[in-house]
């Protein structure tokens, strides 16, 4: 089997065991992909005590509905991935709120957490690794505005200076540009 | 809506200011819109799969993109801050952020700077812990072996009772049974029934002795059923049944782990209750095809609590075969109702830590205890196998090996 079947069938195999209910699956779980979810959520908060938070409840979620997840769709990691992303992003978009019910601090640029020493399970494909380097610079920054700092199209386009259709463009474009990646490693098709 | 691949666009700049569905669709997947527009999308991706494949699509990628950029072959560029050719940070400038993000703080709600992005030991045990508690594993298919047993001996006998009287001498079908009749079956099923209570303790007056072999205490049995009114022998039966029941219903629940001696080899009782459902409800399938009724299944929960012991017997299969993979599992998924998915041991010794099942068996649970009880035959019945098919083959080959032992 290659890296990418071999991969698939292992979450596979997973995820039919927790929908069993099976314990064991969910420490496996675990330590398959819990660097990669804190990481993310602790890069998009910058709090590491609410990147533990995030991380418990991604695993509680997907424990509770390990059926949610379609093996025929991406892969676990993405999926975990998407979970923890959405609840970070949630996390400050609330912390957000109130720091402006509460007070008017003011603005100081994002310190983003230093990764040395990282030690990750979740390596991604090559052939993604490869687009993501190749991406266009101005793509790559938008999306990291976005993904990494929790922000909106619009509030990429203000801090970029840029029209916010001009932004969102620059989000689709890298995506897709990653997405047809993923797709041409496997027989799936790119809807 | 579907992707469609649009001509090399080498600065990405010149399909920007079209496609604004798409776009919104690509911004949304990744969190990047506002809840006004949030509710537009989703009643978007609501009507239209095609929308919300397209999604998918961009919300994987999102993630792949996250992945890449945090893990280590690439964790030095994004994840410090830095634009593409590290010279400077990416630009974040007070002036520079609209309304919204303005009074965005720093990353780091104390404003200290993690060093470390590993999760902290301890969380482990908070996450396991907070999730074992959030959602105790499915049990709903859990049966008791007694309540397993009572089952199966009730269904048969509400299923003979309703025999004709010359339904008791029709023929079985052969191979499997030479000569006898569904009352010869009848008989058999009572011999064995008629061991384990014996085994029990329970006094049988007219029981052949324990230390009879399957033949020949089924032959007997036959014989002195032969003699009775098939009514008679049902009553018996069930009195039977019903003495076994409630003895072994009457035991605390650590004492159904007491092995007993069944048929040459120490088994505990619980087993032997399920090995007895099993048999029973193998020889009522039996029964009613030589009367010609259809096949009857038992209730999810039998199917489950049977196919889930018979996968605890996966290395007996194999060594039938002498193919036992020793330090290897396999997955078998059983579909339908009563089905599980099951993490097998291939081999007798310790379970391997950390190496991944070599295959993956899927097929149907009913299937898969009729494949055992040897009532189809391998390759009579769809499966689908993933990873070593060999190995998963002979597996399939050997299930049919211990019925009949």
């Amino acid at each position: 089997m290659d890296e990418k079947v071999r991969d698939s069938f292992a979450d596979r195999v997973l995820v039919e065991r927790l929908i069993a209910g099976d314990e064991r699956a969910l420490g496996e779980l675990y330590d398959s992909h819990s660097g990669f979810v804190y990481a993310l959520a602790l890069r998009v908060i910058g709090d590491p005590q609410a990147a533990e938070d995030v991380t418990q409840e991604v695993f509680v979620m997907f424990w509770q509905m390990p059926e949610r997840f379609d093996t025929t769709r991406g892969s676990l990691r993405a999926f975990l991935g998407t979970l923890a992303h959405r609840r970070a992003v949630d996390h400050i978009r609330r912390e957000e709120a109130r720091r402006r019910r509460e007070t008017k601090s003011t603005f100081e640029p994002p310190s983003v957490p230093a990764v040395e020493d990282i030690a990750l399970s979740s390596a991604t494909s090559r052939e993604v690794r490869k687009v993501v380097n190749r991406l266009p610079a101005d793509q790559r920054q938008a999306l990291e505005l976005a993904y990494f700092n929790g922000y909106t199209y619009r509030q990429v386009a203000n801090v970029l200076g840029i029209p916010e259709g001009t932004a969102k463009s620059r989000l689709r474009l890298a995506l897709r540009r990653i997405a047809e990646a993923i797709y041409s490693e496997t027989s799936e098709q790119w809807v | 809506m579907g992707m469609t691949v649009d001509p090399p666009d080498p600065t990405g700049e010149t399909h920007e200011d079209t496609n604004a569905t798409d776009d919104l669709i690509a911004a949304f997947s990744i969190d990047a819109v506002g809840p006004d527009e949030a509710g537009r999308v989703e009643a978007m991706l609501a009507s239209s799969a095609s929308a919300a494949a397209e999604e998918a699509n961009y919300r994987i990628a999102g993630a792949e993109f996250a992945a890449s950029i945090l893990g280590p072959t690439t964790a030095g560029t994004a994840a410090t801050g830095t634009s593409l050719d590290g010279s400077r940070p990416i630009g974040l400038r007070p002036d520079q952020l609209d309304s919204a993000g303005a009074d965005r703080p720093t990353n780091s709600l104390d404003g200290s700077r993690p060093t470390d992005l590993r999760p902290p030991r301890t969380l482990r045990d908070r996450v396991l812990k907070a999730a074992l508690q959030a959602r105790r594993p499915a049990r709903d298919l859990d049966i008791s072996p007694v309540s397993l047993h009572r089952i199966e001996a009730q269904r048969l006998i509400t299923m003979v009772r309703d025999l004709a009287a010359d339904d008791w001498t029709r023929p079985m079908d052969p191979p499997e049974f030479a000569g006898w009749t569904v009352g010869d079956t009848f008989a058999h099923i009572a011999a064995a029934e008629g061991l384990f209570a014996q085994l029990l303790g329970l006094e049988l007056p007219e029981a052949p002795e324990t230390g009879l072999g399957n033949e020949e205490r089924t032959a007997s049995v036959q014989a002195r059923h032969r003699t009775m009114h098939p009514g008679d022998a049902v009553d018996e039966y069930e009195t039977l049944a019903a003495a076994i029941d409630s003895t072994v219903s009457s035991l605390p629940e650590e004492a159904l782990e007491a092995e007993i001696e069944w048929w040459g080899a120490p088994m505990p009782i619980a087993s032997v209750l399920v090995h007895r459902a099993f048999e029973t409800w193998t020889h009522h399938d039996d029964i009613r095809r030589a009367v010609g009724l259809g096949q009857s299944p038992p209730p999810p929960e039998s199917i489950n609590a049977m196919s889930r012991q018979a996968c605890e017997m996966v290395p007996l299969f194999l060594a039938t075969i002498g193919q036992v993979y020793e330090g290897e599992t396999a997955h078998i998924v059983l579909t339908g109702e009563g089905g599980g998915s099951y993490l097998v041991d291939l081999g007798f010794g310790p379970r391997p830590a950390t190496e991944p099942p070599v295959f993956e068996l899927r097929m149907d649970a009913v299937d898969f205890c009729r494949a055992i009880a040897n009532r189809i035959p391998p390759g009579g019945y769809p499966t689908e196998i993933g990873g070593d098919a060999a190995k998963a083959r002979a597996l399939v080959s050997a299930l049919p090996n211990l019925a009949g032992l």
